[in-house]
């Protein structure tokens, strides 16, 4: 049994970084991508993943507002929020 | 007297002045006094000696008088007669010096007060006239007496005191009342000087709304008014000051955030990446999966180079201390012209320019990247012009695109032109930005030297 795990950050290379992380562990498996904090409410609820991992500062909606927003239309949900430098 | 106050040494002065003048007129009226006193003793004694001479005559041709005895005794000269002779005592004493007539007590002998002691011994006439005049009285060949005047200036003496008293009482409080005016005019004058001084305290102290009053004194008023200008001058530019500093540490707040941002966006995404891909590096149990990741990292590290070299170039331009001003614009220009290949650019930079101030050199250097950043961003323009050239006279850039412009009324207070303005006038410079929407973007800024201004001013 796999992971679903969707990936939510605005640079392009922290998304490139963190799937070749996860990529190399068995039973994860990067389903989607998405840029902005709307772009992951939008995927949320077309794939409706295991996990989604979240940058905290995006451009417009932030990763906070985003996952506010998922956990009250998708309780269930678990997100992970993480900081970058 | 340096350290007495003007109003002190006016008053001072015009007192000794006043008092000399008393004294000289007082030395003038007692010698005046003097001179007439001995001038009417004089001729006082020297007529009733004639006149005696007269009696004497008179008797010796006529001896009728011999007849006329009085108590057995002859009075030759009937001396008790002598009732207004005011100024002389005149006594005829016999050859044995018996006292035989006098108008001692008859003469008329002045009632009141006599003349104080000081204004005897000032008129100094005793010394003078205690010598009595004597004269030996011959009858017939015969030496029947001695006729002794003796000058008594006492009368004259009241009569001047009486005079000269009055008049002293007089002049002196005329003098009084002089000194009191001029105490009261003088104290008067000086009194807006102690408001001018209160000012000058207030503003010593940092109250610069401090103003004074309008004076009646055409002088004083001028300074008045000249004090009330230098204060609001001062405090306008005290208010300046505040605002600058303000500013200042607004454009500093504003740089430090634009640097944490700077950091933030383009600095902490690679290091994250660099992160996460380092650690899959160390996960990795296929080496094609290591490459991968070791590729990304190179790749990354390579990118995060070049985004540190522009944000310390943003920070401090250091090719300007390596190559000075000319080539450091000739480089950023070089740059600009890399990332900006479908714009035209003609550049006229002088290639010794050095500016006496190293600020100058930097905000040149500064304006031309704010405003090739500028052009690349917003202007849509085909061709630039750019010029910098520098004389005697001062420092002369402009830089000129043919893009869509703006409009300067409206957008000249926009974060970048205005910072720059500021920098340029905090330079002692001057920024002229011409534009119009469609008619491109032109801008010229001149830094004088001192030779410059010189040369304007004539």
């Amino acid at each position: 049994m796999t992971v679903k795990v969707v990936l939510v950050d605005d640079h392009s290379v922290v998304r490139s970084g963190l799937r070749r992380l996860l990529e190399s562990h068995k039973g994860i498996e990067i389903v989607a991508e998405a840029e902005t904090g709307e772009a992951a409410y939008q995927v949320y609820g077309e794939i409706v993943p295991d996990v989604m991992l979240m940058d905290i500062s995006m451009p417009g909606m932030g990763g906070l507002e985003a996952a506010k927003r998922i956990l009250q239309r998708y309780p269930q949900a678990r997100i992970v929020i993480f900081f970058d430098a | 007297m340096k350290s007495f106050s003007l109003q002190f040494k006016l008053n001072l002065i015009i007192t000794l002045l006043l008092l000399g003048l008393l004294l000289t007129w007082a030395v003038s009226v007692i010698k005046n006094a003097r001179e007439d006193v001995l001038a009417e003793v004089e001729s006082t004694t020297d007529l009733v000696m004639h006149l005696l001479d007269a009696e004497i005559a008179h008797y010796m041709t006529d001896f009728a008088w011999l007849a006329h005895k009085q108590d057995g005794q002859i009075n030759i000269f009937r001396l008790e007669e002598l009732t207004n002779i005011r100024h002389l005592k005149v006594d005829f004493f016999d050859m044995r010096g018996h006292l035989r007539e006098s108008n001692r007590s008859t003469r008329i002998v002045h009632t009141g007060e006599d003349p104080p002691k000081w204004f005897v011994s000032l008129l100094d006439i005793s010394s003078v006239l205690n010598e009595p005049k004597r004269k030996h009285i011959v009858l017939n060949g015969r030496a029947i007496g001695e006729l002794v005047i003796t000058p008594d200036p006492s009368f004259e003496l009241r009569e001047i005191w009486d005079d000269t008293s009055g008049l002293l009482a007089i002049v002196g409080l005329f003098g009084l009342s002089v000194l009191l005016f001029v105490y009261w005019t003088v104290r008067a004058t000086f009194k807006p000087v102690k408001q001018i001084i209160h000012g000058l305290n207030q503003i010593e102290r940092g109250e610069y709304q401090s103003r004074l009053p309008g004076f009646e004194q055409i002088e004083l008023s001028e300074i008045s008014d000249k004090f009330n200008s230098m204060a609001s001058t001062l405090e306008q530019s005290i208010r300046n000051n505040h605002r600058l500093t303000q500013q200042i540490i607004h454009l500093q707040e504003e740089e430090r955030k634009k640097l944490a941002r700077d950091l933030h966006d383009e600095i902490g995404q690679y290091l994250t990446a660099v992160h996460v891909d380092a650690s899959a590096l160390v996960a990795a149990k296929k080496l094609s999966i290591a490459r991968e990741s070791a590729q990304a990292i190179a790749q990354i590290t390579r990118q995060m180079m070049v985004t540190i070299q522009d944000i310390l170039a943003r920070l401090r331009p250091r090719v300007l201390d390596e190559l000075g001003l000319s080539l450091a614009l000739a480089e950023l220009i070089h740059h600009w012209r890399d990332r900006n290949r479908g714009i035209m650019v003609v550049n006229a930079i002088s290639n010794h320019l050095s500016p006496p101030d190293e600020a100058i050199a930097v905000t040149v250097y500064r304006i031309l990247q704010e405003c090739l950043t500028n052009i690349s961003k917003h202007a849509s323009a085909t061709r630039v012009t750019i010029e910098v050239n520098e004389t005697p006279q001062g420092l002369y850039l402009m830089i000129a695109d043919d893009g869509r412009g703006f409009d300067p009324r409206v957008q000249s207070r926009g974060y970048g032109l205005a910072g720059m303005q500021e920098r340029v006038e905090g330079l002692m410079g001057t920024m002229q930005i011409s534009s119009a929407l469609g008619q491109g973007t032109r801008i010229e800024v001149r830094f004088q030297t001192i030779q410059g201004f010189q040369e304007a001013a004539k």
